[in-house]
């Protein structure tokens, strides 16, 4: 997600991994599923759980956290697949497993800082582009573009 | 009882405005894409008229005419060519061939019905 | 009204110019062919007919120009030229610009477009092609009358005209009826009308082709004379007609002379002239209107049968889309009736997926083209690569004819213009070199075409200088793509070009440059699961086979367990099924061998590949006998499920490189199944062992 530097306020939906907060720019959302086990696809990454059927689209969906390397042991009777747009190809469609959907909200410039704390995997340290905080919330907004690319390479 | 159009042109998209056309003010509609394809329906059959393109591959328009001016059944139905500019030297030639009219391309629907108007009633 | 027609005109335009294109072509190897020249000429007609009657009037007139540079030629008066050839090529690309854009607004496009038509008109005489735009004479002459009308105010009220017509004898030979032409001067107005039947042959003489008889008509009117002229048009050359203005008052309905004047004329055969009517002057008149007949009304017919009809590319993927989800249904009922008592049902469903089977295979047909379609573009690309360098180049076609869906070859166009220009770029050498080398100086590309299985095979080959393997394994290492110790064959190194980061060109040439690697070439191919090979000899030239399938969506599959996952084996890739009783397994276990008909035929064990744990009993197993090249492999599964239809989706991007999985499919119970791709799946064990036995070898 791009800092938010223009005077505007951005969307942004939030979700809970391993008791943290990440979040992707609205925009890029195009579904919200219950969890539903996907087909498993054998030789592909280990973070890759399979691909589901999402209106006869083959969709694949990321282990959001193995991927990100951040577990806890807790049950998530909220699991849900979030699927986002990584741009406007017909297959750029991609899934991810998340704890918890939390909220959607918008943030203004003053909302956001560039710092990181929160420290996931390397090879994907980067795709964290800056904190958003919202009362004594921090979310750690998520570059979809560079998380894409990082799964594709 | 509706009056029979063959119309013969290669080009499919003013076939298909003429067909519509006609088509609309009740006439019957028969579509050759060449003068070769026309020949199949001048079989004896009732036409009322022809409309033809001058230039089709395999037999153009002006020998069309002529060898619809040489069959017993179609001596003397009027033919009305299409054509794209008002050229006399075509026209003439045209009429040698046989040909009763001319309807400049491009046309109005109006334009067509009326040419046709002039010679079948 | 037009406008539902302008689309189908684009269409059918786009097609005229990929005729002429090609006629184009020919032409350049036979400019005298009066046959191409007038096939040409035609095409430019009918674009230059459609397109003024459909709203294109800018592309019309261009039009004109140039197909008045082929009314010359085809009337001798001009040669065909290099330079004639080459500027309607450039002029093909415009024309399809002007299809793009319809009408020009923008001043700088109209500038364009002028300049382009002082080119054309440079190779005729000036001032002939000068184009009148038929809409713009037309509103023009429709001035005229405009002005007359406003003279004709200050004398309002209708006119008076004496009409002669005498019809030439030969009139009736050309279809043309005297008495429609008498009946549309009387609805001008109100009419009275004269006959003269004096030169009429007696009975005895009577020729039924011959017009003998003359009228006058005295015409009552508030047209113009143009519109009583206009009655005439389709017969001025075939009769002398005399158009007289008489007094003005209401001549038609005068009951005191009038009657007599015109009994007299007729039985005497003396005709009325214009003098005999100034004693009607004064007399006022008032003209009523007279209706016009409506034209004849009648419920539309069926129109004759066309045996082709263009049908929309997008109409025929959405059919292609529809039938596939109703392949995808049909499954499922196939399942709920097979779990059904109901025996009507049964049979309903069993009918039912024979049309389902029939529409799938239908569809798939309508879906296909051939490849003819689209080679034009490579004609001209190895053309302009010729001018462009120098080279004498020449592209040869084989097997046209090969249809393949229309998606693929979509697909296809950028990577063959790719490897194409390459060829002609740095494959081809120059005239001279050749000559040297003892070669012709004219360089060959051709482009071959052949079906293979349920595959096409499609291969440029070039005879040019060929690929050298040492100067491509020093450049692979070079560029960190391999290792300088690795043993690779011959055909290896050689495909190292499809690597990514790898580029033949030593130097970045104006025709080859942009930077597009062979591995986007690769890569545009996979993405139609098809496969590129390069082999080459040196100073002998070099060939590129791209391996496609025929379509994408819709195959034959057999489904299969294999870890109690759901797997679909391509039918046409497997020779047959085997149980493990019928082979023999190499005795010590090694190398994943088996013996089956004399033959040693290597095996994967998929639970072992897919999932690192091998079949459990292999003696439960089943073995699947695959195709792969003049090979046969043996593929291990756990059971076999049964065949089905299904319809193929790709996995995207995100899954590019789990390659020898190429879709998934929605099974009728709303499951997914994974389609695997043998040949990619052979090469991917292959590449494993290859590295195992590495591993191996460094360890000793």
């Amino acid at each position: 997600m791009a800092e938010n530097t223009e005077n505007t306020v951005t969307s942004v939906t939030t979700f809970k991994i391993a008791g943290e907060y990440f979040g992707f720019e609205t925009m890029k959302i195009r579904h919200i599923l219950e969890y539903v086990a996907p087909t498993n696809v054998p030789l592909s990454k280990d973070y890759i759980m399979g691909v589901i059927n999402n209106h006869g689209n083959m969709v694949p969906v990321v282990n959001t956290s193995d991927m990100f390397g951040i577990k806890d042991d807790s049950d998530h009777p909220e699991a849900s697949i979030v699927i986002v747009a990584t741009d406007d190809a017909n297959d750029s469609l991609i899934g991810f497993l998340v704890d918890e959907v939390d909220d959607v909200f918008d943030y203004t410039p003053e909302m956001w800082t560039k710092e990181v704390v929160m420290q996931i995997n390397e090879s994907v340290q980067g795709t964290l582009s800056g904190t958003i905080k919202k009362d004594d919330k921090f979310v750690y907004a998520i570059n979809i573009q560079e998380l894409a690319k990082v799964i594709e390479n | 009882m509706a009056k029979t159009v063959l119309i013969v042109d290669d080009s499919e998209s003013i076939r298909e405005v003429v067909n519509f056309t006609l088509q609309n003010e009740g006439y019957d509609v028969l579509v050759g894409v060449d003068g070769e394809d026309a020949l199949k329906f001048l079989d004896g059959r009732a036409i009322d008229i022809v409309i033809t393109d001058l230039h089709m591959p395999n037999l153009d328009g002006l020998g069309l005419i002529r060898k619809i001016r040489e069959m017993d059944a179609y001596k003397h139905i009027p033919i009305l060519f299409l054509t794209t500019e008002s050229q006399t030297e075509k026209k003439m030639e045209a009429k040698e061939a046989g040909a009763t009219g001319w309807i400049i391309k491009p046309f109005v629907p109006a334009k067509l019905l009326s040419a046709i108007s002039r010679v079948v009633r | 009204m037009l406008d539902r027609f302008q689309q189908k005109f684009v269409e059918e335009a786009t097609d005229n110019v990929a005729s002429i294109e090609e006629a184009l072509f020919e032409l350049e190897s036979d400019p005298e062919n009066k046959e191409i020249i007038e096939r040409l000429f035609r095409s430019m007609h009918t674009i230059k007919g459609g397109g003024a009657m459909f709203g294109f009037n800018d592309l019309s007139n261009f039009t004109h120009n140039l197909e008045t540079i082929y009314d010359h030629i085809r009337n001798d008066k001009i040669k065909v030229t290099k330079d004639i050839i080459s500027l309607t090529f450039e002029s093909l690309d415009y024309i399809r610009q002007l299809l793009e854009m319809g009408q020009l607004t923008d001043p700088d496009d109209i500038a364009r477009q002028q300049d382009y038509i002082k080119r054309l008109q440079a190779h005729f005489a000036p001032g002939e092609g000068l184009y009148v735009n038929p809409n713009k004479a037309g509103a023009q002459q429709a001035a005229q009358p405009v002005q007359q009308e406003a003279a004709k105010e200050e004398e309002a009220g209708p006119k008076n005209y004496l009409v002669n017509f005498e019809p030439f004898e030969n009139l009736l030979s050309n279809g043309t009826n005297p008495l429609f032409i008498i009946e549309d001067l009387m609805a001008l107005g109100e009419a009275k009308t004269v006959s003269y039947l004096q030169d009429v042959h007696p009975f005895t003489e009577f020729e039924p082709l011959t017009i003998r008889i003359k009228w006058q008509v005295i015409l009552q009117t508030d047209q113009d004379v143009n519109d009583i002229k206009d009655v005439f048009i389709f017969v001025e050359d075939d009769c002398k007609v005399e158009i007289a203005e008489l007094p003005k008052g209401d001549i038609v309905n005068n009951t005191d002379k009038l009657p007599e004047m015109m009994a007299n004329a007729h039985n005497t055969g003396v005709m009325l002239k214009k003098e005999d009517f100034d004693a009607f002057k004064v007399v006022k008149a008032e003209a009523a209107a007279k209706k016009q007949e409506a034209g004849p009304k009648q419920p539309q017919q069926e129109a004759a049968k066309i045996a082709t009809q263009r049908v929309s590319s997008a109409k025929i993927d959405e059919l292609v889309n529809a039938v596939g989800e109703l392949v995808t249904m049909q499954a499922q009922l196939n399942l709920i009736a097979s779990k059904s008592d109901n025996e009507a049902f049964a049979s309903i469903t069993e009918q039912m997926e024979k049309i389902t089977r029939q529409l799938r295979e239908t569809s798939f047909e309508m879906s296909l083209v051939p490849l003819q379609g689209e080679l034009v573009r490579f004609q001209r690309l190895v053309r302009d690569l010729s001018n462009k360098l120098g080279k004498e180049l020449e592209f040869v076609v084989e097997g046209g004819e090969i249809e393949l869906d229309k998606n693929i070859i979509e697909h296809l166009i950028d990577p063959l213009l790719h490897i194409i220009r390459n060829s002609g770029d740095h494959g081809i050498e120059m005239p001279d070199e050749r000559i040297k080398k003892g070669k012709n100086p004219k360089g060959t590309i051709l482009l071959k075409a052949f079906y293979s299985g349920s595959n096409v095979v499609i291969q440029i080959i070039d005879d040019g200088k060929g690929m050298d393997p040492e100067k491509i394994f020093a450049k692979a290492v070079e560029k960190g793509i391999i290792d300088k110790n690795a043993n690779l064959t011959k055909k290896e190194i050689l495909n190292l070009i499809f690597a990514s980061g790898f580029s033949t060109a030593e130097k970045i040439s104006d025709v080859s440059g942009r930077g597009v690697g062979m591995d986007v070439v690769r890569t545009k191919i996979q993405e139609v699961r098809g496969e590129v090979t390069v082999d080459s000899e040196i100073d002998k030239g070099t060939t590129l086979t791209l391996d496609i399938p025929l379509t994408l969506s819709i195959i034959d599959g057999l489904m299969t367990k294999v870890n109690g996952e759901q797997f679909i084996f391509p039918l046409s890739n497997i020779e047959r099924i085997l149980n493990p009783q019928e082979v023999k397994f190499n005795e010590n276990g090694v190398g994943n061998i088996f013996t089956y008909t004399g033959e040693q035929i290597l095996y994967i064990d998929l639970n072992n590949l897919f999932y690192q744990k091998p079949v459990e009993n292999m003696m439960d197993s089943k073995i699947l006998l695959v195709k792969n090249g003049d090979k046969r492999v043996g593929m291990v599964i756990d059971q076999i499920v049964g065949e089905y239809q299904i319809v193929v989706k790709p996995l995207g991007r995100f899954l590019r490189k789990v390659d020898m999985i190429s879709g998934a499919s929605v099974m009728g119970d709303g499951s997914l199944s994974l389609i695997v791709d043998t040949t990619r799946l052979i090469n991917y064990n292959k590449g494993l062992r290859n590295k195992k036995q590495q591993q191996v070898k460094k360890e000793e």
